[in-house]
């Protein structure tokens, strides 16, 4: 019998999923892989969609680069890693585990990528090299600072008592990316999204359209109908979040076509009334594509360090509000500072600025001031303990 | 045990006894008589003394919520209720004739009260009646020299008066910590 060469452990599991993983590695990976205890292992296996699998994985995986396969239903774009799509089947959990032993093989300097869903990797000259990633802040002061805060493993945000989303939810919206460097030269990069590439640039373009027209214009080339209505103050939207959310999570291969609907007024109303179930406020669909957009990330078209202020408190009752995005509003209404300093002042994790900044920016609420940000006049005061009884008091059930 | 207090203001049918009862632990106490006067063509019972609900929070402290009676010529009773409140929840009602005005006379009322603590204005009606709308509030609101929250609500959302009430408290505590 060959002996196993790698062991591996199972992180952030219920007890279901873990019987499943640890049937099929015994059963069809037994020959590469040794279940074993998480600070034992060479390589993990991790559901990347539960709260424990993404800490496991940042303390065991993150800090000294051991391989892992990421199970998730979205891409979380780590470094050494491969990422498998849920639902998993044991095909390509085998496809999988071919490519982790491989990535394990490597040094971490010259570590291979490999998704399996992942486009052609272009050619290289020289030996494939691990994709960029983000450096953790590297400021002692700042890293002691944010460790006492919980900084990087901050995601039941008991600060946020109008937060309705699950913790999957909140990955979706706002990614699951651990805080960069600043002082990195790629990142800005690395921080970003292209905004031209995705729903919301045709989006945009099509409300724009609607209001300046005041006619009704659709998007062409959706799996699903999508108008807005004449001023661009609604859109009907008759597709489930789902599709909407797997239609943001990747670059568009084919852009929709933005197609002015030559309709009548009366005979748009009656065509699509306002009180259709499906009919929905622009700024909602707007924020709420850009966060699935984002996830974490700045459009291109903003710089991590460009001073910004919010023009006036957005309508949360009627979008969605991410981790710690009422407590932003509050600093960024009042003050220019860019998306980097509001994290660093009110110790919270980058993502969660840079979604909001993201949705912000979306809807138009966000601007450039264009004044050197003054950051050491501002600071960030936490609310005092009676009202943060309060807050969490009002917290959901 | 602490008590911290929260007034709620605003026109007859705007939704502050609706607000109110959203969060409130237990149901409200309320002063409602029949509305005799012009109210009755808007709803048949409104306030007349005030709305009291009440809050429990997790540290064994309380907070208070207390709801101003909307008709003019109680006006009286407002100094009274404010004293010792964290702050306002302003809920102006967009079916009526002039909300502007309605905006304008209870920022003007409470004045003194909004400048030693905070304001949040909720927007009610808005599915009924969509104009003036959110942006024309932001404008009047900056017209007035107030750069306060404004949401657009349903009162008898708990989550939309919850945002309102976080909103007031962020705005009054951390949000301008220059």
């Amino acid at each position: 019998m060959k002996k196993p060469l790698m062991k591996a452990a199972l992180l952030g599991m219920n007890s279901k999923n873990r019987s499943t993983f640890t049937y099929f590695v015994r059963k069809h990976a037994s020959q590469y892989l040794l279940l074993a205890e998480p600070h034992e292992a060479d390589v993990c296996i991790v559901d990347f969609d539960t709260e424990g699998g993404i800490k496991q994985w940042y303390d065991l995986c993150f800090s000294c680069q051991r391989p892992a396969i990421l199970l998730s239903e979205i891409d979380p774009q780590k470094d050494c890693a491969i990422w498998v799509k849920k639902p998993v089947s044991s095909q390509v959990m085998e496809k999988a585990v071919s490519q982790l032993l491989k990535l394990a093989s490597q040094p971490p300097s010259t570590a291979v990528v490999a998704e399996p869903e992942a486009a052609p990797a272009p050619q290289h000259e020289t030996p494939l090299v691990a994709r960029p990633q983000l450096q953790l802040v590297t400021d002692e002061k700042s890293k002691t600072a944010r460790k006492k805060a919980g900084y990087q493993q901050d995601f039941s945000d008991s600060g946020s008592p109008n937060l309705s989303l699950s913790r999957k939810e909140v990955i979706e919206c706002c990614g699951s990316q651990i805080d960069g460097d600043p002082g990195n030269d790629r990142f800005r990069e690395l921080a970003s999204f292209d905004e031209r590439k995705t729903l919301l640039r045709p989006l945009k373009k099509a409300v724009q359209l609607a209001r300046e027209k005041s006619c009704a214009v659709e998007l062409v080339g959706l799996p699903a109908q999508l108008v807005v209505m004449p001023g661009g103050e609604n859109i009907l939207l008759d597709m489930d979040n789902r599709h909407i959310r797997h239609i943001c999570a990747m670059p568009m291969q084919a852009m929709p076509v933005i197609k002015p609907l030559s309709i009548s007024l009366m005979e748009c109303e009656k065509r699509y009334p306002l009180h259709h179930r499906h009919m929905q406020q622009s700024e909602t669909v707007i924020w709420q594509i850009a966060l699935w957009v984002s996830r974490g990330r700045l459009p291109q078209s903003l710089a991590p360090d460009q001073p910004v202020q919010l023009d006036y408190w957005p309508n949360f009752t009627r979008l969605t509000v991410t981790p710690h995005a009422l407590a932003i509003a509050s600093l960024w209404v009042n003050h220019s500072l860019s998306a980097v300093e509001v994290a660093e002042k009110m110790q919270v994790p980058q993502r969660y600025v840079f979604a909001l900044a993201s949705a912000a920016c979306s809807t138009g609420l966000l601007k450039q001031t264009g004044q050197t940000p003054a950051s050491s006049d501002v600071s960030w005061k936490k609310p005092q303990a009676f009202f943060s009884t309060i807050l969490r008091s009002l917290k959901i059930a | 045990m602490s008590k911290y207090k929260i007034i709620f203001a605003g026109p007859v049918g705007a939704g502050k006894t609706t607000a109110i009862a959203a969060i409130s632990d237990r149901p409200p106490v309320s002063t409602n008589e029949t509305a005799s006067d012009m109210t009755g063509r808007r709803k048949a019972q409104t306030t007349v003394a005030m709305d009291y609900g009440i809050k429990y929070l997790d540290n064994g402290d309380v907070l208070h919520l207390y709801g101003t009676p909307g008709q003019q010529r109680f006006d009286f009773m407002w100094d009274i209720l404010v004293e010792n409140g964290l702050g306002l929840m302003l809920l102006i009602d967009n079916r009526r004739d002039n909300p502007f005005g309605d905006l304008a006379f209870y920022l003007k009322a409470f004045r003194e009260f909004i400048d030693r603590t905070g304001v949040v204005v909720g927007i009610s009606g808005m599915d009924v009646k969509s104009r003036p709308s959110l942006a024309q509030y932001r404008d009047e609101l900056k017209r007035l020299g107030m750069a306060v929250p404004v949401f657009e609500v349903d009162a008898r959302r708990q989550r939309d008066v919850s945002i309102m009430l976080e909103a007031l408290l962020y705005s009054i505590s951390a949000g301008a910590g220059a």
